[in-house]
This record gives structure tokens, sequence and C-alpha cells, in this order.
């Protein structure tokens, strides 16, 4: 009995030519985005616009780096950005009562661990799969939430002006180089290298795809899950002070919709759950892709909200492209 | 078992709303006044009609959290549109636009296995979006006359748009009682795969029970608009974290399988009567979130830890 | 032909790599109580589930009621009158008995409402027909596992068309007492005209059940006829009869002296209990028993894996507090599940990867994870043990039952374990992976490390082991070495 072997070669490659594009859609994206950006504006690959970019998206990168240890683990924090909030004006305040940056910085990175951990030990004490982080996220939001409000009254905070090192973490430069990007870079830089060169990091990935597989191989798959929840309270606590240093204001709602935008960041990159390709360049890609995208729209002068409404939807889209991938 | 300890099983959020009625007038005399009363019962309306939709979805063991979103966008499209047209053409309008919304949510979770969440919180975004780009990002007054009456009309002391939420509890109810697809959903939640087995579609139900939930929380936010008279891109910011509350304390899980419409009514009151509590002591919004919160994860850790408590992972 | 119910000509099933039923042909009576007896993995509940529509046959033909019948699906089957109860039970539990009976059919009125009071009559009154009243309002989540079974059979009887009812090891879970009734309930439908096909292991139930028996083995069909007619020692021995080829690779080291693990008592609460015994260097020690006797579930204490209300266990003579499988893995106990695709690999993993998995200390140099050592030990662990793949980056999943298991053995090679409880070692595996597997363990215990061998497979368990314990109803029952190591001493114990 013959089987039909022979497939049009033609279709064939186009299938394969297909599976390549999705798999790297990410960085398809990406490239259209850069190459659109060159056709329509003069000044798009200036080194202005450019860091005007990347500074933008700093706060955003960091969040979504963290973010992705938290899918990768096979998890989701909807907390990110109420902790920022509370972590924000914790720092602020203890900024001008101290009058030292470091305290500021400190306090605010102590506080976004704590409600970090607080989220990784629940999980602990219900043995929880993915849907249940979303739950006990979503209560942790309002405990920082109330906890943000009760701090600062209800008003906005303002820094200190005169401890210009404060300001200067959101403002000024290191070497030409704005240190807002600095830290994005450095935040990313030490998330890949857990990811790709760390057991914990290939435990993360493991233990996202099968957790009890990792645990009945003797990986303690408990703590890898409160690792990646302190990790993004880690994160919330950076982005607090690098927003508070930008803006030199903060108040209980400077966080607001900052969890959304870096899952987006995250999942556009091509992250996904227990992916083993999950990495934090992908995550960079996902980020600039969703800041040039808003960068693009501010010069058509389109409105922010409707930019909401986009990044919705390619939100919704990158959900579904990624279910196409191998994993 | 005792016919006391099955009453206090089965009707025990019931009795707890009871004891509070009771409790509370004798430190706070207000609480009983007729204006009290029909304040907690105005506050049960839109939340309310809200719960009934998500507790549906709950029901068949999925979970949508647009509906903050979506009571928004709704209350927006019939404010614009109640003063122009008909109310009913409004109503529908609004109604329309959040079933749309539900639909895509059943679709790529049912049909297309999508994670549920992830796909609700984009679809969360997007619609809050659009509820502030299509009011200007802000509240749009409602002028009708008609609107005004129907938000203030009472039948006694209970408000009009009460009895509806009522009426709607009841033939909920009725629904899930008394028809084969309202069965279908608990066999769908409860056993997803016993219930494939057995030739249900598993998917339609999924798909039909989201669908509803946004159909619902449009609803609420039609009800809102009429009461505040006005439609707000804004509002909803905290429907998941109080309406879950309410759906889970009156006994419908999150896992799917149980709980009914009449139950989730026992939640709705006591969240409610909690509220109002905590206003009429003074307590401030802050701590209201925390007490949210509170509760929240005491609902959500005990349920689950309860359920995982034989396995170590 | 008038009076048979069923007919299967000449049915063959295969799957990847085993022939699961070769060319069955057998005959049920209208109202015959029909044993099907034979081994784990004879076959039996492959022909159950073809004859269901979970599975398609490759070859041959199927009557029911006079007529050739092609069954595509479940559906099918229960149009035609044929209902199944699996082991399984296929109930949701928050839905009362009365719905779980009639999911998905429930009677309406006129006005296309659920007639309640139709459905619960009804529903009560088919479980007064089997002799079970209840109240058929209760949820199922609070009836026992008997009276589960119970619901099922209600449920294949309310069907007005059964036929044929499959049972698939009715009695597993039942007391005695549960047992007579059930097959009250049995003879029952038998009066009824219904036919009834019976898997179950326990031959005296059997006896006292059933007209007819069918006993397979390998996949085939080794002898039917009337249950009357056979002596017990028959059927055992036509299930377990065969020529020991040399299918399994010779050992010729004897275990050592030492002692390297020993468990005291092991306990838990409706599960195991009291289970002691020891284990010794280049001892390969089996483990047999029914499905659910409760093997596997003392290799998941002894592992950590489960709570344990009590017990102790010692390795080398040390005890040692087990509270999950890493203060095993610290003991030096590994444990390679049944379930390998869910619980012994990560399936979207490449092979690399869960060859290391439960030790990535080897991969650092200086803390760092190395590609190269990982590399390395992947090449040498898939050259080591033959596995075929066509790279170490393959994604496990896409690789064969046997390389899989290839992959999970190499995972503990990688650590510093010394005893290996495997659980189901060969389950799904074809013949020529099987012998490697063997081999692997013998090249194991020659080196002095020791072995716990959970098999429901006769032959792979007696010829394998140096010792057999039977295990029954979450106990030990008996301890068999050299002469008394045989098929059917193990069967009288397990049973």
């Amino acid at each position: 009995m013959s089987v039909k072997t022979t497939v049009a070669p033609k279709a064939d490659s186009l299938r394969k030519i297909g599976r390549i594009v999705i798999e790297n859609l990410n960085w398809v994206i990406l490239i259209l985005l850069v190459l659109a950006g060159l056709l329509f504006s003069d000044n798009f690959f200036t080194w202005n616009n450019m860091s005007n970019v990347l500074k933008q998206v700093s706060i955003n990168g960091v969040l979504a780096a963290g973010f992705t240890i938290v899918i990768l683990a096979d998890g989701f924090d909807l907390s990110i950005g109420t902790i920022i909030s509370v972590c924000a004006v914790v720092a602020v305040g203890t900024l001008n009562a101290t009058k030292s940056t470091f305290y500021a910085v400190m306090v605010s990175l102590v506080i976004g661990l704590a409600f970090g951990i607080f989220n990784g030990i629940l999980i602990r004490i219900i043995k929880g799969s993915n849907s249940d982080s979303f739950l006990t996220t979503l209560g942790t939001m309002l405990l920082a939430q109330s906890c943000a409000y009760t701090y600062s009254g209800g008003f906005n905070i303002y820094c200190d002006n005169s401890i210009t090192s404060y300001r200067n973490i959101g403002k000024g430069m290191i070497m030409g180089i704005p240190v807002l990007i600095i830290i994005m870079f450095a935040v990313m830089l030490i998330f890949e290298f857990i990811l790709k060169k760390t057991t914990l990091g290939r435990n993360i990935k493991l233990s996202g795809s099968n957790r009890v597989a990792v645990f009945m191989s003797g990986i303690n798959a408990h703590n890898i899950k409160i690792f990646s929840f302190a990790v993004t309270g880690l994160c919330a606590g950076i982005a607090a002070i690098m927003l508070t240093a930008r803006t030199g204001v903060a108040s209980p709602s400077t966080g607001y919709g900052y969890e959304v935008d870096a899952a987006t960041a995250a999942i556009i990159g091509g992250n996904r759950e227990g992916g083993m390709r999950g990495s934090i360049i992908k995550t960079l890609t996902g980020v600039l892709i969703l800041g040039f995208i808003t960068n693009v729209m501010n010069l058509m002068n389109i409105n922010t909200v409707i930019q909401t409404i986009t990044k919705g939807i390619i939100l919704l889209v990158a959900l579904y492209t990624n279910r196409m991938k191998k994993a | 078992m005792t016919i006391a300890k099955k009453a206090f099983k089965n009707y025990r959020i019931w009795m707890i709303s009871i004891l509070a009625f009771l409790i509370v007038p004798l430190i706070k005399p207000s609480f009983i006044s007729m204006n009290n009363i029909e304040g907690i019962l105005a506050s049960m309306i839109t939340y309310g009609i809200v719960a009934l939709g998500l507790a549906m979805t709950l029901i068949t063991g999925e979970i949508n959290i647009s509906i903050g979103s979506v009571m928004a966008f709704s209350s927006v499209v019939f404010a614009i549109m109640v003063d122009k047209f008909p109310m009913v053409i409004a109503i529908a309008a609004a109604l329309a636009c959040s079933t749309l919304f539900g639909l895509i949510d059943g679709y790529f979770v049912a049909y297309k296995k999508l994670p549920a969440f992830m796909v609700s919180v984009a679809v969360m975004v997007s619609v809050r979006g659009l509820a502030l780009a299509v009011s200007g990002e802000q509240p749009i007054a409602i002028m009708s006359d008609s609107v005004m009456k129907l938000g203030m009309a009472k039948v006694g002391p209970i408000p009009v748009l009460f009895l509806f939420f009522l009426v709607c509890v009841f033939l909920l109810e009725f629904f899930l009682q008394k028809t084969q697809t309202g069965r279908n959903m608990y066999a769908v939640g409860g056993a997803a795969e016993v219930a494939a087995a057995y030739g249900l579609n598993t998917e339609k139900y999924k798909c039909l029970s989201l669908t509803f939930c946004s159909f619902m929380a449009g609803l609420g936010g039609i009800l809102l608009a009429i009461r505040m008279c006005s439609g707000s891109p804004s509002v909803g910011e905290d429907a998941m974290p109080s309406v879950l509350p309410m759906i889970v304390i009156g006994g419908t899980a999150i896992s799917g399988g149980k709980g009914g419409m009449i139950k989730t009514l026992s939640g709705i009151l006591l969240m409610n009567l909690i509220f109002n509590i905590m206003s009429m002591f003074n307590i401030y919004v802050n701590i209201q979130n925390l007490i949210k919160g509170g509760i929240l994860l005491i609902i959500v850790v005990a349920d689950k830890y309860i359920e995982n408590k034989n396995k170590k992972i | 032909m008038g009076k048979s119910i069923l007919e299967v000509k000449n049915v063959s099933k295969l799957f990847p790599g085993v022939k699961a039923l070769d060319n069955v042909s057998l005959r049920v009576q209208k109202g015959e109580i029909h044993a099907f007896v034979g081994e784990n993995g004879a076959g039996k509940s492959t022909l159950m589930k073809i004859l269901n529509g979970n599975y398609k046959k490759e070859e041959g033909a199927i009557f029911f009621d006079g007529n050739e019948v092609d069954i595509q699906s479940p559906a099918d089957a229960r149009n035609l009158g044929i209902s199944i109860i699996f082991q399984e039970l296929n109930l949701v539990p928050h839905l009362s008995i009365a719905e779980n009976i009639f999911m998905g059919r429930l009677f309406k009125n006129k006005q296309n409402l659920i007639d309640w009071k139709r459905v619960y009559q009804t529903a009560d009154h088919l479980m007064e027909k089997i002799g079970y009243p209840m109240n058929s309002k209760v949820l199922v989540e609070k009836l026992s596992v008997a009276q589960k079974q119970m619901v099922e059979i209600a449920k294949a009887l309310s069907y007005e068309n059964t036929k044929l009812i499959l049972m698939d090891e009715p009695s597993a879970s039942l007391t005695t007492t549960e047992c007579e009734k059930m097959f009250w309930v049995v003879r029952e439908l038998k009066k009824q005209g219904v036919s009834v096909i019976y898997i179950s292991h326990k031959l005296e139930e059997i006896a006292q059940l059933c007209d007819w028996v069918t006993i397979l083995r390998d996949g085939k069909i080794i002898d039917s006829g009337e249950l009357s007619k056979f002596t017990r020692e028959e059927i055992i021995a036509k299930m377990i009869g065969r020529e020991i080829t040399n299918k399994f690779p010779r050992r010729d080291r004897k275990p050592g002296e030492r002692e390297t693990l020993k468990v005291e008592a092991l306990s838990r609460k409706g599960v195991i209990e009291n289970i002691s015994f020891s284990l010794r260097e280049g001892e390969i020690l089996g483990l047999a028993g029914l499905v659910g006797a409760g093997r596997t579930e003392i290799a998941r204490a002894i592992c950590g894996i489960d709570y344990v209300d009590q017990g102790e266990v010692s390795v080398n003579g040390k005890k040692v507090k087990i509270d999950n499988p890493k203060d095993a893995l610290k003991a030096g106990i590994a444990y390679l599940s049944e379930d390998r695709k869910h619980e012994g690999l990560v399936l979207k993993s490449s092979v690399k990867w869960n060859i290391s998995m439960a030790n990535m200390k080897n991969l650092l140099s200086l803390g760092i994870v190395n590609e190269m050592k990982d590399n390395k030990i992947a090449d040498r662990m898939i050259q080591a043990m033959q596995i075929k793949t066509p790279s170490k980056e393959q994604y496990v999943m896409n690789l064969s039952g046997g390389n899989q298991q290839k992959i999970v053995i190499g995972k503990w090679l990688n650590t510093n374990a010394k005893v290996f409880i495997f659980d189901e070692p060969t389950r799904g595996i074809d013949v020529g992976a099987k012998y490697e597997i063997y081999l692997l363990m013998n090249q194991l215990v020659s080196e002095g490390k020791s072995i716990i061998m959970i098999s429901s497979e006769m032959p792979e368990v007696l010829e394998m082991s140096d010792r057999v314990l039977v295990v029954n109803k979450g106990r030990i029952t008996a301890s068999l070495t050299d002469g008394d190591k045989k098929a059917q001493t193990v069967m009288e114990y397990a049973i």
C-alpha cells in the first residue's frame, strides 16, 4: 500500500517558513517595526529618539523581566502595580524624612521583596497551580493598595528635590547613558544570567512545565515559586524607585496599570509558562516592540486611550500565537 | 445529622446576616433605619447583578475578570445613547456590546483553550480603553427624566431596580434548576471529562457561561448608570475583588460544579452588610480595601488548602 | 446464532510496538454472565474498550444481536445497548445520584422544564430494582465506592435498550458483604435477559457468579468454555502458562549480605498497613500484586511523596527522615514512577535537560552551569543506554516509550542513588527495549546497588527478582524465594 509521501515542495517549504516565522515572531515584528520607523520618520534611529524610547520602556523593562520569571514558573502576579505604589510612597516618605537616598532605596527594595515573598508563601501554603496565583495576587493587590493609601493618606508625596542623588537616578546619566537605561539592562542581564547559567534558572523553566516531575526528581519546587514571586516583588521595588526618581512624586496610584504592560511585554516577547526557550532577551524584544508601538502611536498623535485598546488586542493576539508555538 | 446542624450548614450565611441585623442595631440604631436599609438594598443591585453572571461562569469552572471594564463600557454606551434614543434601544446597544465582549472571552477560552484569566486580562484592558475613548475620559451625565424616575422608583422602601434584581435571581435559579442547559452547566464544571464522555459539548457551555457573565456585567453597568444618572468609564475598578467574595462566601466554589443563584444572593447580602457596617463605623476606604483583600485571601487560601491537603505538591 | 448477543470474530488491535489483541474470537450468549480472566496486559481491558467504542480495532468483525456493527464511539455503543462500568468511576461528585444516572437526558415536562419528580422517582425505582434502594437525591460524593458502583449499574440500566453490560474489576474495592449485594444485582440482570461481561482476578467470585469463562493471555484467547468445566488450577495455569523463553538475561551474582534499606511498620490509613521489609545490596526485590493493591503507595510512602501516618526507613543501618523526594535522594533512594509521562519526565523539554535534572550539581563549574559538561553527560548517557534520539536537544515527548523510560533511568543513574525503586519499568515498551532495561537492572545490582521492582507482569517479576513480596489490599501477604517463587503461589497470595 503506497502512502502519499510526495507533498508539493513549494507548499512544504512555505510551511517551513511559516513555522520559522511563528517561532520567532517577536523578532520578525521587531524588525518590521524598526523598518517602519526608519521609513516613516527621519529621526527614528537617532541617539536622541532611541534613548528616549529606552528611557520610556526602562521601567516596564525591569518589571517585565521579573514577570518573565513568574510566567516561566507558571504563575501570574496581578499585584505588581499596587506593590509599586506602596513602595513608591514609602520610599519618598523615607527620603524626605531621612534625607538619605540610600535608606529610601533600601526601604523600597525591602518592601517589594516582602510583598513578593508573601505572595510566594501563599502559593506555598495552598500548593497552588497557575490559576490559583491569579487569585492570591488579586488579594495581595488589595492589601498593598490599602497600605499605599494608608501611608500616604491618599495624597501625593513630593520628593525633597534638594536630595539630588535620588532624582539623579531618574534624570541623571552615567558616561552619557541615562541611569534608568543602565538599571534596566543591569536587571535584565542578571536575570538572563540566572535563567541561562544557573541551576535555579533551569529549575524555574522545568517546574513551570511540570512541577510534579520536578518535585519527584528531588528539586524543591516550592522554593522556586517563592523565588519567582519574590523576584517580581523586588522588581516592583526597583521600578518604584525609578518612577519616583524620574517624576519626583509618589502617590497611591503610582503603579496603576503597570502589571498589564509588564505581562504584555513578556508575552509578546514569546515567553510562555515553562517554555524551555524562555529568556529575558525575548522579553527585551517584547518591551521594545511595545515601546516602539507606543512611540509610533505617539508620533501619529493617537490618543493614549486608543493605545490602551491596541495593547489589549496585541496581548490577546500574542497569547494566541504563543500557543501555536512548539513550546 | 440533626436538623439544627443541617440548617446551619445550608443556611449559615443567611443566619450570619440575620445575626448582624440583630446585633449591630444595639450598637448603632441607625443601622435598621429605613434610610439605611434602602441604602443596603440599593448597593446590592449593581454588583449583585454582576455577581450572578460571574457565579454562572464559576459554576462551569471558568473565570472572567473583565467584568469591571465591561460594566464601565456598558454604562457609558447607555448614557450616551439614552438621551438621544429610546431607553430600550440604549439598553439593547449596551447589552449587545457586552455580549460581544463575552463572546470574545468565550471563544478564546472555551474553543481555543487559552488560559481564562490571561484572555480576560486582555479583554479587560481593551474594553477599559474603549470605555475611556468613547466617553472622552469623563463621566457622561444623563438628562433623561424617565431614567431619573426609574432610578429613584420605589415600592414602599424597596427600589424597583432591586425588585428587578430579585427577579433576575429567581429567574436564573429557575434556569439552573429546571432546565437541561442549566443542569449541564453544573456537570461541565463539576467534572468536564465525565460530562464530555456523556456527550455534552463542554466548549459550548463554557462559552455560554463566559458570554453570559459579560452580558450581566453589561446589565450591571446599565443599572449603575440609571441609579447614578451618569455613565462613567472609571466604574468597576474594584469589581472583581468585591464580587468574587460575594460569590464564594455564598457557596459557589471557584473550582466549579457547585453553587447557585440564591446562594450567591446570600453572599451578596452578607458582603454588602459588611460594607455598610464598615462605612457606618466610618472605616476608611483604605481599611475597607484591606478587609476586602483579607477576606478574599482567607477564602481562597482556605478553599484551596483543604482541597490540596493530602498532596505534597 | 439466535441466542448470542455478541460475537467477536478475528479481532486484532495494535499499539506502537505491541499487539494488544491477536486474532481474538469469542461469543457471548443472551442472559449470560461471561467472565474474562487474564493477567494484567493480557488484553481484557483493550477488548472492552473496543466493544465500548473507546478504541478502534484494526482487524476483524463484531456482531451484536445478529448484525454486524461498527462501534466508533461510546455513543454508538450505548445506542446499540452496550454499557460499560469502568474501574475509574465516571460520576460527577457534586450532583445527585439521579442526575448522574440521567446526565444530559433528564425527563422534561410539556413546557420543556425538568420534571424532577419523575427523575427522582425513576432513579429511586432503578436503585430499588437492582436491590440498592437509596434516596436518589443524595449527592454522589457522599457515597461509598460500592454505592457509587451501584449508581453506575443503575446508569447502565437506565438506557432502556441495554443488552450487554461490561464490568471492569467491579469488586476491586468492595467488602465481602458489598460484593454479595453486587452479585445479587448481577444475577437480577441475568434474569432480565441482560448479558454481563465480567472482568475480574478473583477466581472464587467468578466461580460463584459466572456461567462462562474466556481466558486471555498475551492478547490471544487461550480457552473459552463453561466455567463449571474448569478447575481453579487449570484456569491459573492457562492464564500464566507460557514457555519461559530466554527473554530475561541471566544473572549470576547473588545478593550480598549487607542490608541497604529497611522499612518498618510503614502505614497510611486506608492505603497501606504495617509494611516492613528489608533489602540487601545487589538484590532485586519484586513487589507483586494486583493493580491497586498498594505497591505504588508503598514506594511513594518510602520516598516521601505521600504523607505517612507512621513508619521508619533506614538506609545502610541508619534511620533517615524522608519528607520529600529530595530527602529520599539524599538518602540514596530513587523512585521511578509508573507514570513516567507526568511524574518522571518534563515532556516539553530536551533529552539533555531531563537527564541532568536530578543532579544538576554535576553541571556546575564554579557555580555556573557549564554547557559542555551538560553535553558530555547527556552524550555519555545516551551512548551507555543506547537511547535512540535524533539529538540530545530533541524534546522528550517525541520519543518512544522505551526511550523515554531509558531517559528516566538515565536521569537517576546520574545521581548517587544506591536504591532504585522501579515502578512498572517496562510498561508499554517493546520487547527489544525491555531486554535492554533488564540488562541495565542486572548491571546495577552487579555493582552492588539494590532494586525494588514493582511489576504486574508475572514473568518479569518472577524471573528478575531474587525475592518476591506479594502485596494484597495494602498489606504484605507473602515473601517468596527460590522454590516458592512461582506464579501460582503469587496469585494465591495476591487475590
